[in-house]
């Protein structure tokens, strides 16, 4: 079990934090460049998801799955998106998203008179904050299978 | 439960689709003035924006006022529907609202939404894709046509996989015919098998 990677976007749609621990594959384009595909994966996905429902949706899109990896989805009702790359047998991944949004995001950026909103986040405290509570989850682990 | 089966092209043609047990969501209610929803015009479709009542959500759009079926925001006798719920001489008013069906080519465009994201090696697209209303599973050939279910989140997994595999064996079954008609479709991508 591995925790790949998080990116974190704001309701306009850059990325204002990412983050990774075990990725063995880049993406081959520049960062700036993978974040624009990764938000426009997640635009036209939730749009997807919306249209083909065939009931109303309250959260909507949550979380795919490859044969490799599984990409799970947690949308805040500010807009804010949190994206989180594991391995295909990760549960509850939705909860760590909401975790992370509570114990981390919250308390260490909205709280922070320091960090600008909607800003890229680069507080050092939240860094730490974020990869010690990552680290503490049982699906992290540093065995790379 | 509903279940939807959609066969995609190597290209992301649409070229058979299917819906099993869809329920449509329509309701009736009548209203005094003035209206406590908002609604707009989008995608040439009069939608709800703001305020659910009971069963209407956001997202749903009128189908008929006072029994008159609506086409864009024009009522059969060629009155606009805004105009109509502006006068308060109109009211109490009965406004059915629905919850918009995809149109043929709305699907075209959805089989066309498939693309790829890889964290790891030797990664295959999307299998799974899971939402709170719904699941779907795809199953991609060697030679690239996707097929997918749309089901119930309540199922169980291995149904799925089961049903996906059975179609296939469906499509190998009829392997000469389907052959040639998936040609033809590839080429001319017409939609109807």
């Amino acid at each position: 079990m591995t925790i790949y990677n998080l990116y974190i976007f704001n309701a306009a749609g850059s990325c204002i934090y990412y983050a990774e621990w075990h990725r063995k594959r880049q993406a081959g384009m520049s960062k700036d460049e993978e974040m624009k595909l990764m938000y426009g994966l997640i635009f036209s996905l939730k749009s997807f998801v919306l249209k083909l429902s065939p009931v109303d949706c309250k959260e909507g899109f949550l979380n795919y799955r490859t044969s490799k990896y599984k990409l799970n989805f947690y949308e805040t009702a500010t807009g804010l998106k949190f994206i989180m790359n594991t391995d295909i047998n990760a549960m509850n991944v939705r909860e760590i998203l909401q975790r992370i949004y509570r114990e981390v995001y919250v308390e260490y950026v909205v709280k922070n008179p320091e960090c600008k909103m909607g800003k890229e986040i680069v507080s050092e405290v939240f860094q730490t904050k974020l990869d010690k509570l990552v680290r503490s989850f049982p699906i992290f682990s540093s065995r790379i299978l | 439960m509903a279940v939807s089966v959609y066969i995609v092209s190597k290209a992301g043609g649409m070229i058979y689709q299917y819906d099993h047990n869809v329920v449509p969501i329509e309701y009736e209610r009548t209203f005094t003035y003035p209206l406590d929803l908002t609604l707009d015009y989008v995608n040439s479709r009069v939608t709800v924006t703001f305020g659910e009542i009971d069963t209407i959500k956001v997202g749903h759009i009128v189908l008929a006022v006072n029994g008159n079926p609506i086409m864009g925001r024009k009522m059969s006798d060629g009155s606009d529907v805004f105009e109509v719920i502006k006068n308060k001489e109109n009211f109490p008013i009965s406004i059915k609202f629905g919850r918009p069906r995809l149109g043929t080519n709305e699907k075209i465009v959805l089989g066309q939404i498939f693309s790829r994201r890889k964290a790891e090696p030797h990664c295959s697209g999307i299998e799974v894709l899971e939402a709170d209303t719904f699941k779907l599973y795809c199953y991609q050939t060697i030679t690239g046509t996707k097929f997918i279910v749309v089901a119930d989140p309540k199922q169980g997994g291995c149904l799925e996989t089961y049903l996906l595999k059975k179609i296939y064996e469906v499509c190998e079954y009829f392997d000469t015919n389907l052959q040639a008609a998936l040609e033809q479709i590839d080429k001319t991508g017409m939609t109807n098998v």
